[in-house]
């Protein structure tokens, strides 16, 4: 276990600002997980986190002490790759003996002939260390074969295998998960948990998939554009957002946002009607709800009605896609089944927003602080 | 992949006009590639008189000759008479010492080959995985030493060797060829194929640069490894230029290419039966290895676990 604290990281490539100074403080023992599109730099700060990648500026703390000059090897992290990254000439013991190899045995012990004769009883210690990892991840039976004989889920277990061999103080995983089906991914999800739980160790966890983050994680660090954005857990950062860039990032299907107006006397008005909320900022503001807290309501009630275009139905919920009549934007209504049989296509569909629920986001996409309007505190 | 029964239509024969045409000119071209080596292999088994004559077919007659210069020097007329190919080989091995010659030859190529890879993937690790100043003004220099003809730099580089007084040793056979900046290149487009995650991991497992190279880059590139050394040892195996430039003398520094001289036209004529003996004998070598490392070849490619 181990507390890692990132300081002021920024990374520069050439002249192009990849990193604008993150700084991050992961506890030990936490899930972390890295989220945000592809490209906005998560990679980079797991590299600069495992030593691989030198920062321009910032430090790394790992347990009070400063490696931003330490070697990876050096630093006790093991790191997952998307690829797996497994040496494709070695047989999947020998990738696992690797780095106890490197770590235990000295450069004589480490020779190809007289090594073996020299450190006999040590490397049955390793040996023993890797067979114990082989039982646990259940890929004893894998241990003579290549990775080349190996399907995409095993040889992703054997680098999950190398990485904790050597029993490091935190895991990396860059992308673990996506080079497999999306059975596999799924299945992997719990068992990735189910491993945290059982070492017991800090894991810093990578993914462009805010799913896979809003399932696994103790806490999720969003990043975009070379940013960190919000760092929370998954609750918070799914539905207490401070930014409008998060909101429309974290949830599927996407958080919907409409053009709101605040009055001079800060209530909110969406489409010219009142929602039931008050703000302090003034003016225009983004308003953002998720597809759960729109409901079905009649036209007296409703805050806007549009048209179905189109329904995803998942078995359990139906997905109503609506064009709103405004012409210009569109929404996604969560329904039960139920509720969505009764809308026949062609029908106008009055829909109202649940006031607790709503979202408000000022001009600079900052999330502004809502209350509940006086006549909404009391449900009538 | 053939165990699956194909139900073939009852005509599979057909004549194509642009098949066979194909067909012909690659059989055209395959004569005249293989033309050379069947008058070698053949000389070899024809006695002098039919070598000159022109007659004996392909393989010869085959009816035992006595040899002239056997009985001058002194045989019995049993002792003299001989096979065409028991002769041709007997004088090949007997008139220049081209076991001699062949393992200077083994000695020569092996040592070029190692230091090449010594030298080559070091530098061909630094020029596609590794992040420097001046990288790619480095790589415009390797490709550019790819142009210059050896013949170009052979007088200077002769000189040189000569003020070391470094002629006729094997010093001066080997030491201009260790850095190929064709291995180099060949090996550098390779390990841009590498993933780097695959080196990043063994960083993380605490190798070293170097060991990456010879733990990690080396059995990978087995493949490619093997492709630059056929080009390697057929080059230098069969080089006759430089040998021929560097030792001038010392006839036990001979490499094979060389051993053919000792049968040019000299007081007795040409004596072509035991030179192309000599010949099949040099060529021999080259063609069992290139036929092995074909196999590993092959296997080599299969041999990646990698995406
Ligand atoms: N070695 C490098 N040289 C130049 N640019 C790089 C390098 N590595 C990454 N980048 C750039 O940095 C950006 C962020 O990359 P990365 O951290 O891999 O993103 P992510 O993992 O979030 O998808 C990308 O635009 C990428 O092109
Ligand atoms: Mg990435």
């Amino acid at each position: 276990m181990a507390r890692i604290i990132l300081r002021d990281i920024a990374k520069t490539f050439g002249t192009t600002p990849i990193l604008n100074g993150v700084s991050l403080d992961i506890e030990p023992g936490e899930f972390l997980t890295l989220v945000g599109p592809s490209g906005c730099g998560k990679s980079t700060l797991l590299r600069i986190l495992s030593g691989l990648e030198e920062p321009t500026s910032g430090t790394v703390e790992i347990d009070g002490k400063d490696v931003t000059k330490t070697r990876p090897s050096l630093r006790n992290l093991a790191m997952v790759f998307q690829s797996y990254a497994l040496y494709p000439h070695l047989t999947v013991a020998e990738n696992m003996l690797t780095p106890l190899k490197m770590r235990d045995l000295d450069r004589m012990e480490r020779l190809p002939l007289v090594g073996p004769l020299l450190s006999r009883s040590k490397r049955r210690d390793l040996m023993d260390q890797v067979s114990a990892t082989a039982n646990t991840l259940r890929i004893s039976d894998l241990l003579s074969r290549k990775p080349g004989q190996l399907s995409g889920g095993q040889r992703q277990r054997v680098a999950l295998g190398r990485a904790m061999v050597r029993r490091p103080v935190a895991f990396l995983m860059d992308e673990p998960l996506s080079n497999l089906d999306a059975a596999l991914r799924v299945h992997m999800r719990a068992e990735l948990s189910a491993l945290h739980k059982m070492l017991n160790t800090t894991f810093v966890y990578v993914t462009h998939d805010q799913a896979e983050a809003l399932t696994m994680s103790s806490r999720i660090a969003v990043m975009m554009g070379g940013d960190l954005l919000q760092v929370g857990t998954s609750d918070q950062v799914y539905s207490q957002p401070t930014n409008l860039k998060v909101a429309e990032f974290i949830g599927s299907p996407k958080i919907n946002i409409l053009p709101g107006e605040v009055g001079k006397t800060g209530t909110l008005t969406v489409f010219g009607q009142e929602v039931g909320v008050s703000c302090v900022t003034h003016g225009p503001v983004s308003v953002g709800i998720r597809s759960e807290h729109l409901a079905l309501t009649s036209p007296q009630q409703a805050v806007f009605s549009g048209t179905e275009t189109y329904r995803e139905n998942l078995g359990s919920d139906v997905f109503v896609h609506v064009a709103v009549s405004d012409g210009q934007h569109r929404v996604v209504l969560r329904l039960s089944p139920a509720q969505a049989s009764s809308i026949r296509s062609g029908d106008a569909i009055h829909i109202a927003m649940d006031p607790a629920h709503v979202l408000v986001f000022d001009k600079h996409e900052n999330r502004s602080s809502a209350t509940l309007a006086r006549s909404h505190e009391v449900p009538a | 992949m053939t165990d699956t029964p194909v139900t073939l239509p009852t005509s599979t024969f057909q004549f194509s006009a642009t098949e066979a045409a194909k067909h012909v000119v690659l059989i055209l071209g395959a004569l005249i590639v293989l033309l050379p080596f069947y008058v070698m292999v053949s000389y070899t088994l024809k006695t002098p008189v039919e070598i000159m004559s022109g007659s004996g077919g392909l393989f010869g007659t085959q009816t035992p000759f006595t040899d002239a210069f056997c009985l001058k020097a002194g045989g019995t007329d049993v002792e003299c008479t001989k096979s065409a190919l028991a002769y041709n080989f007997g004088s090949a091995f007997k008139k220049a010492p081209l076991l001699r010659y062949l393992l200077n030859g083994v000695a020569v190529t092996a040592a070029i080959f190692l230091i090449q890879v010594v030298v080559a993937l070091p530098c061909a690790y630094a020029l596609a995985k590794l992040r420097f100043w001046g990288r790619d003004a480095v790589f415009s220099l390797v490709l550019f030493c790819l142009l210059i003809p050896v013949h170009a730099i052979a007088l200077p580089l002769f000189i040189m060797l000569a003020k070391l007084g470094l002629t006729n040793s094997y010093a001066a056979l080997i030491v201009p060829w260790t850095i190929s900046v064709f291995g180099i290149f060949l090996m550098r487009q390779f390990f841009m194929t590498v993933p780097d995650d695959l080196i990043d991991a063994a960083r993380m497992d605490g190798m070293s640069e170097f060991s990456i190279i010879w733990q990690v880059m080396l059995p990978t590139a087995i493949p490619a490894l093997m492709a630059f050394a056929i080009f390697s040892v057929v080059a230098h195996w069969n080089d006759y230029f430089w040998p021929r430039i560097v030792i001038t003398g010392d006839k036990s520094l001979f490499t094979p290419p060389l051993g053919l001289r000792e049968f040019r036209a000299g007081l007795d004529g040409n004596d072509f039966g035991p030179m192309m003996a000599t010949a099949c004998v040099i060529v021999t070598p080259l063609i069992i290895c290139f036929l092995l490392a074909q196999r590993r070849f092959i296997e080599g490619i299969t041999l990646t676990g990698m995406k």
